[in-house]
């Protein structure tokens, strides 16, 4: 008899596979456009098109690979269904909300890959710095990927043995899930940067480096997420083992704490726009990169403040030890 | 090396009948930059002494050989079968060809000889080149008239359809073909003739009318839509004339690949040859226009040039000896406004790690040139995040051996790669990763024992990074801390040098202040101290920049944590890599095709592990330098030192 725990841990496994294909097929969709308008004016720019439409699909194949873990650590695929306990279940939709919607920095490789196909087929000289720049948004799908990993392995989905953590352990996963996976669509501010950079730099190829300086400045936000997230899996237990005594009020603790982290992360779509502005103004003037920099920060500052919210939430419930 | 070379600029007079000689000696000297003074003699403070200089006087025809030799060589590769090259061979661009060597005085025989050379040549290729063209010519007329042909769909004898002494044949296809008839009917008053044939998805139409009605019947195709065709000038009916066409084709294309197989046999004996003039000839190109950038009087040359200050001896002694001692050599200074150009200076090992610095920018003359300090914390940095032994030992490997193959940036890059992979050994091992858990395993199986991780331990914790996160977290931020720390304090001593106290105070000492005035908060009782040093910070920013000065509390946080990275990419290895092995596993008792799938998946997933982390390693190591450690010191902006030097694909210089 599949208990109602399973059904719930799958939700996880739709989560992961679902949003994450979602946000590959946008951003696939969105550099394989490049990619037919670049094979249109010239067919033999074929591998061009494929390889930069390729960048940004490694999310689904993300989502894909945390959903067959969870199903195959419920036992739904290739084995007997197990014994799963609530707490397992919602670290599993935890797992899945962290690499699902950290997927969505797809749309932002997509952005970037597209214009780093154009910049190749014009000039393969291109092709490494091109790579560079579409490779940069991949970040945050690497930091949900891991949140994700984590999760299903410290909480028994993987490795087998079932923690004997609480509820509050589940709970504390998908608040980890949400800062990872929210602020993971920085990479959308990332990828409209780094397109912008790819655009200047296939001019001038001397503002290689200031122009990746101006596009890694929407990373901030993911980083802010992941410490989160993994300040949440450490001090609930999930990672050390030794589970705290606080009561589920520590669950929903992370919960917020994830949810003013993730959602302050938004703010780098601002920042990605700022960028954007950036380098097309040292592509212009190169006197203007330092006031171009300062422009460029300041969206950041909403994010520190929700870091400070989601820190002080989780000093407050006396979760940070 | 921690600066730029020191540059020294040149001026030098020389009789005019050495110029030959003085040209060629520095250009396999290679080591100095010409300086373009044709702008300064024609408005500026020369133009009362010199004249520009012109080109050689064997210069034009130089430079005509050496378009006739490429023109040669452009035919022999179009003859050669295609192969086109994938975008990575492209990306490497591998070389393929051996050098030759030639000296100086066979340089000069071979441009002297150029002109009979190709004349020998041009005799057998040009009469082939004509041939292959109008071979071309004839096939491209006669795949045109095919297409014609193969779109009638009437099968009579093209005579018939010309213009007769009374009437018109019209050919076409129509969109209406009823309106066609019921047009004609109603505006042709003579006598005509409609035949339609349906062909593919349209009506094919043939029309005879008397010549009288040519102006009525105009109306009518454009009624009814008919496009007309112009009648091929050929007799015979059109199937057979397809026939007689394609054959001649055929005949062609035979008579082409004979054509092309004796531009290849003359391609056999004369490419490597021509290969090297062509090298040969642009030299003496450039060593002819470079005297454009040169002045002159009656009977001296003027040339201004930069010069490493190492290699100013080596210099001197050179024109001395090409002009037996007849020249003056004076050291001069910069114009206003003129930059020095940039040489960076660093030993042998480090070398290869300029190609780094220089991606991101060149240091501005007299500033400093990070390298040195780059190369170790990059590799540092690449090792923690890439951490595993089996991926470092491959990476080594692949970078070894393109390091042996190839020449120039790639092979700079394969040098870096090589150290890159010898630093994720060392990692590798000291947190127990290889091939994520696979080492593990095959330790326990090995052994029999049961350990769960084969990392090291350190001050009795495990370096395991999946076991201790917060271990490596920490690691990660201290280590971001004095990067940054070294970065601010270079920041500030470069100002202090050049007297400006007051910046390094508000711009440098102030970060230091917030940095460790938090340290010791947190971590010493001190704490008074530590507030007090924040505060300090705190009203220097403001001081600065006014309230945009607060954006530094938070942009200083952002820069410390943004090494936390470090963390998240060696998990991000090991995560992975546990995944594919567990999920290889899983599939491996699968009936039947268990073991099959289960190698796939493992490679595959390890193959891919490999990459993405690789390259994210790298892009990320870079990043780290390129903003959080640049911005606290790096003047960038100048420009490269440009040598006039020799630089050729199949020719070596004695």
């Amino acid at each position: 008899m599949i208990g109602v725990e399973v059904a719930i841990a799958l939700i996880g496994a739709a989560l992961a596979v679902g949003i994450a294909g979602l946000s590959a097929g946008i951003g696939a969709g969105i550099a394989g456009a490049a990619g037919a308008g670049i094979v249109a004016e010239n067919p033999k720019k074929f591998s061009t098109a494929i390889i930069f439409q390729a960048i940004p699909q490694t999310q689904g194949f993300y989502g894909f690979l945390i959903a067959v873990l969870i199903m195959m650590g419920v036992g739904i695929l290739g084995g007997a269904p197990r014994e799963i306990t609530l707490p397992m279940a919602l670290a599993a939709i935890g797992a899945g909300i962290a690499v699902g919607v950290a997927g969505l920095s797809a749309i932002g490789q997509g952005i970037a890959s597209a214009a780093g196909a154009g910049a190749t087929a014009r000039d393969s000289k291109m092709f490494g710095k091109s790579m560079v720049f579409s490779v940069l948004p991949e970040t945050q799908a690497i930091y949900g990927l891991l949140i994700a990993i984590l999760i299903l392995f410290f909480m028994g989905i993987i490795s087998g043995e079932p923690t004997n953590l609480g509820d509050v352990a589940g709970l504390a996963a998908i608040g980890a899930g949400i800062a990872v996976g929210v602020a993971g669509l920085s990479a959308i501010g990332q990828g409209i940067a780094a397109a912008s950079g790819v655009g200047a730099v296939s001019e001038k190829s001397e503002l290689f480096g200031k122009a990746m300086a101006f596009s890694v400045l929407p990373e901030t936000q993911a980083i802010y997420g992941l410490l989160i997230a993994i300040l949440i899996l450490f001090f609930i237990g999930i990672i050390s083992g030794k589970p705290t005594n606080l009561g589920e009020v520590a669950g929903f603790a992370a919960i917020a704490a994830g949810v003013s982290i993730g959602f302050a992360g938004l703010s780098a779509i601002g920042q990605g726009i700022v960028a954007s502005g950036g380098i097309m103004g040292i592509a212009k003037n190169p006197t203007s990169l330092g006031k171009g920099l300062v422009l460029a920060v300041i969206p950041e500052t909403f994010a520190i403040l929700g870091l400070l919210v989601a820190i002080l939430i989780m000093l407050g419930v006396g979760l940070l030890g | 090396m921690f600066r730029p070379a020191a540059m020294q600029k040149v001026g030098v007079i020389i009789s005019s009948d050495h110029c030959d000689r003085v040209v060629d000696r520095l250009h396999t000297f290679s080591n100095c930059e010409i300086v373009d003074i044709s702008d300064k003699i024609k408005s500026g403070p020369l133009k009362a002494l010199l004249v520009k200089n012109e080109l050689k006087e064997e210069g034009p025809e130089i430079s005509r050989n050496l378009l006739r030799a490429r023109r040669i060589l452009d035919l022999f590769n179009s003859a050669k079968p295609k192969k086109e090259k994938s975008i990575i061979a492209q990306f490497i661009g591998v070389e393929d060809k051996k050098r030759v060597v030639v000296t100086e005085k066979e340089l000069k025989e071979k441009v002297k000889n150029a002109t009979r050379l190709l004349d020998a040549i041009e005799e057998k290729t040009k009469p082939l080149e004509a041939q292959m063209e109008e071979i071309d010519d004839r096939i491209n007329d006669l795949r045109s008239n095919l297409e014609l042909l193969e779109t009638l769909a009437l099968d009579i004898d093209l005579e018939f359809l010309r213009e007769g002494k009374y009437t018109k044949t019209f050919i076409g296809f129509v969109e209406k073909p009823s309106l066609l008839r019921e047009e004609m009917h109603k505006h042709i008053k003579h006598g005509y003739f409609v035949h339609t044939t349906a062909k593919e998805e349209r009506t094919f139409a043939v029309v005879v009318i008397l010549k009288e009605d040519i102006r009525e019947f105009e109306k009518v195709m454009r009624i009814a839509r008919f496009s007309h065709i112009d009648i091929p000038d050929m007799k015979g009916k059109p199937s057979h004339l397809i026939e007689h066409i394609k054959k001649e084709i055929k005949q062609l294309e035979e008579k082409r690949k004979e054509v092309i197989g004796k531009i290849l046999r003359i391609a056999k004996r004369y490419e490597q040859e021509l290969d090297v003039l062509y090298d040969v000839l642009e030299l003496e190109v450039e060593r002819s226009e470079i005297r454009t950038w040169f002045g002159r009087t009656h009977y001296t040359t003027y040339i201004e040039a930069w010069v490493p200050s190492k290699k100013y001896k080596a210099f001197e002694h050179l024109i001395m000896k090409e002009t037996d001692g007849q020249a003056v050599i004076r050291k001069l200074k910069p114009d206003e406004g003129e930059e020095p150009p940039v040489l960076l200076d660093n030993p042998k090992p480090l070398k290869p790690f300029e190609m780094l610095t220089n991606m991101y920018a060149p240091p501005k003359y007299g500033e400093i040139d990070p390298t040195p300090m780059l190369a170790p914390m990059f590799l540092i940095y690449f090792g923690l995040m890439l951490t595993d032994t089996v991926y470092g030992i491959i990476l080594s490997a692949l970078g070894l051996l393109l390091y042996l193959k190839t020449k120039g940036t790639i092979r700079d890059l394969a040098y870096i790669l090589t150290w890159a992979g010898l630093f994720t050994i060392i990692f590798g091992v000291l947190t127990g990763g290889y091939l994520g858990t696979v080492g593990v395993m095959a330790y326990n199986a090995l052994t029999g024992s049961n350990v769960d991780t084969l990392a090291f331990n350190l001050f009795g914790q495990t370096l395991d990074p999946i076991k201790n996160p917060i271990l490596i977290l920490e690691a990660a931020l201290v280590v971001g801390a004095l990067h940054l720390t070294v970065g601010l304090m270079i920041g500030a001593f470069e100002l202090i040098r050049k007297g400006n106290l007051k910046q390094a105070l508000l711009d440098k000492f102030s970060f230091l202040f917030l940095m460790y005035g938090a340290v010791v908060y947190a971590m010493t009782p001190f704490q008074n101290l530590g507030m007090l040093m924040m505060l300090l910070a705190l009203a220097l920013f403001i001081y600065n920049e006014k309230a945009l000065g607060m954006m530094n509390v938070t942009g200083m946080l952002g820069d410390v944590l943004s090494y936390s990275r470090l963390l998240a990419l060696a998990l991000a290895t090991g995560g992975i890599a546990l995944t594919v092995n567990i999920l290889t596993q899983i599939v491996w008792d699968l009936p039947y095709i268990g073991i099959l799938i289960g190698i796939i998946v493992f490679i595959a997933g390890h193959t891919f592990n490999f990459v993405m982390n690789a390259l994210g390693s790298f892009i990320h190591s870079l990043r780290l330098h390129y903003v959080e450690f640049f911005s606290k010191f790096y003047e960038s902006g100048g420009e490269l030192f440009s040598p006039f030097s020799i630089k050729t694909k199949h020719v070596v210089i004695k």
